[in-house]
């Protein structure tokens, strides 16, 4: 069976603007390792709010919730599309996360864990010829923290 | 207006039923007779100024004669619909008393409360918290009925003349006024046919008649959503009005505090109190889902007043690709967010699957359109399947009947008890008219083997379940074999095993893993995704 890992020092969210801005200043740093002419494209995933319930029946408001956040990846012409899916898992290793490939999504793919507990998640599609998505996603947090109305980048362009 | 069980017992449907067919004859024969006028052979041959006016003096007489035709049908309808639901009554009233009698329990017609039987087993305080959860159906039963009598009363002012009959359309095409004096077709696709004739008005005066005509299936998905968006004010409106009358009643007991000593009065406000908030509570959840301003139309598919709604992320008739959730025990209106979350989840990764596909080509749909098991106990039951097996039939043939341009790749996705309500409705004389059905969490599906299912023809069956999930477990296999044995011959997808309860050496199953399926690291979502798209490729679940 395959063994996740487990966050070295989990933090979790005290404020949902807290778990947003955090998966989104991972996922810009990602990008702004990656290479130049990349950006990470959510305007197809506007729906919802990326808030959902970490559990089936939540037992109140105070049931914990998680915040995710799609993207599609645009990558200059002829990027190579499992060299970048590489490529993404080495910057993560880099920032000492626990990389894995994992097993019953499109390979290839790489999961980063960070050691705070949030994820982020690079995949091929199930059509090869399409450039992969990522998405991050942070820990759970209490569900009366959640606030619907912190609106999202439509599109993560590289910085500096 | 109160009415007690001994009441309930005296009613005698047949009887409501008879008023139905009288009326109905009636209008019946007032049509034909303005038909009958419009085909005199005189008025054919008949010309000059004279026939002019006889013509307009003959628009007006079956004007008249429609207009009277339509006053009897509305007495006829209103008596039909009290017939029908005092048939509902009778038999839910039944049915508990079966459930009480089971129990050793009995109910006093008169007073309408739940009394211990002739023979006591159980310790006083096990008897005493039966007593009480049967009381409180009973007396849901109640207020059901005396809606019921006020329904009947309301015929009968009618057919009497004491009330005013409600206006009535008239139009000039007599297959369309013909349509219009006989109940709507039940068959989806006649009533879109007949559905798209009608005029704004026609349509308006169909939902002043009857404010459920938006769960018609069939009818396009945005009136759908205008007419329940209607009656969605009308019922909050309603459960507010009920609330602050139980408030004004007794602000103390509204404020939280409870009687020393308790007493019938108490048990009974409490139980009102208690069902009133529910249903406002219900109802506001919907309305919260359906502000939302994420640029994709959310729309009201069914609207009851018994717990039921469905709501669409997208429109349904417009996308390529629809998909519909059908939530397990435990989900209640109140609760709707969570499952419209899993909806989310579940449009973003038929996204991610194909990059091809625009948000306009998607629809997901959160289906709560049957009464639902509150808990694991409940689940191990089949009633709650078979009796909502039809609904989900009629709401996935009328979203075909009302589709636009080519067919839409269609998916059932059952969760839980859920599945097994998607099983009821492909099986048992029902047909589900979809291209995927999926089973997640999947405690059986009323059918021994996939095959037995009655799907669209090339229809897939996909299954799956996370490792530690002890849904089987809670149900003991009553609801038939899980789908995820090979046996059953469904396609298996990879889901994650979900967390364990106690030491972890025991690896023992745990409630939180019959719920981790609809989060991005979970592979489940990403098949889920994959079916939803339309792909025939998953990802098998590794030993």
């Amino acid at each position: 069976m395959e063994q996740l890992p487990v966050p070295a020092s989990p933090k979790i969210p005290t404020s949902q603007q807290e778990a947003q801005d955090t998966v989104q200043r991972y996922l810009q740093m990602t990008v702004d390792a990656l290479p130049k002419g990349t950006s990470l494209d959510g305007t197809r995933y506007m729906v919802g709010s990326g808030t959902t319930a970490c559990q089936d029946n939540p037992s109140g408001p105070d049931a914990p919730v998680h915040f995710e956040d799609w993207r599609d990846m645009k990558l200059p012409p002829g990027t190579d599309f499992t060299g970048i899916i590489t490529q993404t898992g080495e910057i993560w290793k880099k920032w000492g996360w626990q990389v894995i490939e994992r097993d019953g999504f499109t390979k290839p793919n790489r999961f980063g864990y960070a050691p705070d507990g949030y994820v982020l998640q690079i995949e091929a599609r199930p059509d090869p010829n399409q450039p992969p998505s990522l998405i991050g996603s942070s820990p759970c947090y209490p569900g009366n923290l959640r606030n619907d109305k912190i609106p999202r980048p439509p599109i993560i362009q590289q910085q500096g | 207006v109160t009415v007690s069980v001994a009441d309930i017992d005296r009613w005698d449907p047949g009887d409501v039923r008879e008023v139905f067919h009288a009326t109905r004859s009636r209008a019946e024969a007032v049509f034909e007779a303005a038909d009958g006028i419009a085909t005199l052979p005189a008025f054919r041959t008949w010309s000059g100024d004279a026939a002019r006016a006889a013509q307009l003096a003959n628009e007006q007489l079956r004007s008249d004669l429609d207009a009277h035709g339509t006053e009897s049908l509305a007495v006829a309808r209103a008596a039909q619909v009290a017939a029908d639901d005092m048939v509902k009554v009778r038999s839910d009233l039944s049915q508990l008393e079966a459930d009480v009698a089971d129990a050793h329990l009995a109910i006093d017609p008169v007073t309408s409360r739940v009394m211990p039987g002739p023979v006591i087993r159980d310790p006083m305080i096990v008897l005493l918290a039966e007593m009480e959860k049967f009381q409180e159906r009973l007396n849901a039963i109640l207020a059901r009925a005396a809606a019921v009598d006020e329904e009947l009363a309301g015929a009968i002012r009618m057919a009497t003349g004491a009330d005013p009959i409600p206006d009535s359309p008239h139009d000039n095409r007599p297959e369309i006024q013909d349509a219009l004096s006989k109940p709507l077709p039940d068959d989806p696709k006649q009533f879109h046919d007949l559905w798209q004739q009608l005029t704004r008005e026609e349509r308006d005066w169909l939902y002043r008649q009857n404010h459920s005509i938006g769960n018609d299936p069939g009818m396009p998905l945005v009136d759908k959503d205008n007419y329940n968006r209607l009656h969605l004010d009308e019922l909050t409106r309603d459960a507010q009005a009920q609330v602050d009358q139980l408030a004004r009643s007794h602000p103390e007991w509204a404020r939280g505090e409870v009687p020393l000593i308790s007493s019938r009065e108490w048990e009974s406000w409490k139980s009102q109190w208690d069902n009133a908030n529910h249903d406002l509570n219900g109802y506001r959840a919907i309305q919260n889902e359906l502000q939302s301003n994420d640029g994709l139309p959310r729309i009201l598919g069914l609207l009851d007043d018994k717990g039921h709604a469905a709501v669409s992320i997208g429109n349904p008739d417009k996308a390529k690709r629809n998909a519909t959730f059908v939530p397990g025990t435990g989900n209640d209106l109140p609760h709707l967010q969570s499952s419209m979350d899993k909806s989310v989840q579940m449009f973003q990764a038929a996204l991610r699957a194909d990059p091809t596909l625009n948000p306009g080509d998607v629809a997901v749909t959160t289906w709560m359109g049957y009464d639902r098991p509150l808990d694991l106990l409940d689940a191990a039951s089949s009633g709650y399947a078979v009796n909502g097996a039809a609904n989900l039939d009629a709401f996935e043939a009328g979203m075909r009947a009302s589709h636009e341009g080519p067919q839409s790749i269609n998916t059932v996705i059952g969760h839980s008890y859920g599945s097994t309500l998607v099983g009821a409705a492909a099986s048992g004389g029902h047909h589900l008219d979809v291209n995927n059905v999926v089973a997640v969490g999947s405690p059986g599906m009323l059918v021994d083997r996939a095959s037995d299912l009655s799907l669209d023809p090339g229809a897939s069956v996909y299954a799956t379940r996370a490792r530690f999930d002890p849904i089987n477990l809670a149900t003991g296999f009553t609801l038939g074999p899980s789908p995820t044995w090979d046996s059953f011959g469904a396609i298996q997808f990879q889901a994650a095993p979900g967390p364990t309860t106690g030491p972890g050496i025991l690896a023992l199953p745990s409630v939180d893993a019959h719920s981790s399926y609809w989060s991005a690291g979970n592979p489940a979502l990403d098949n889920m995704g994959r079916v939803i798209a339309g792909l025939t490729t998953v990802t098998p679940p590794t030993p």
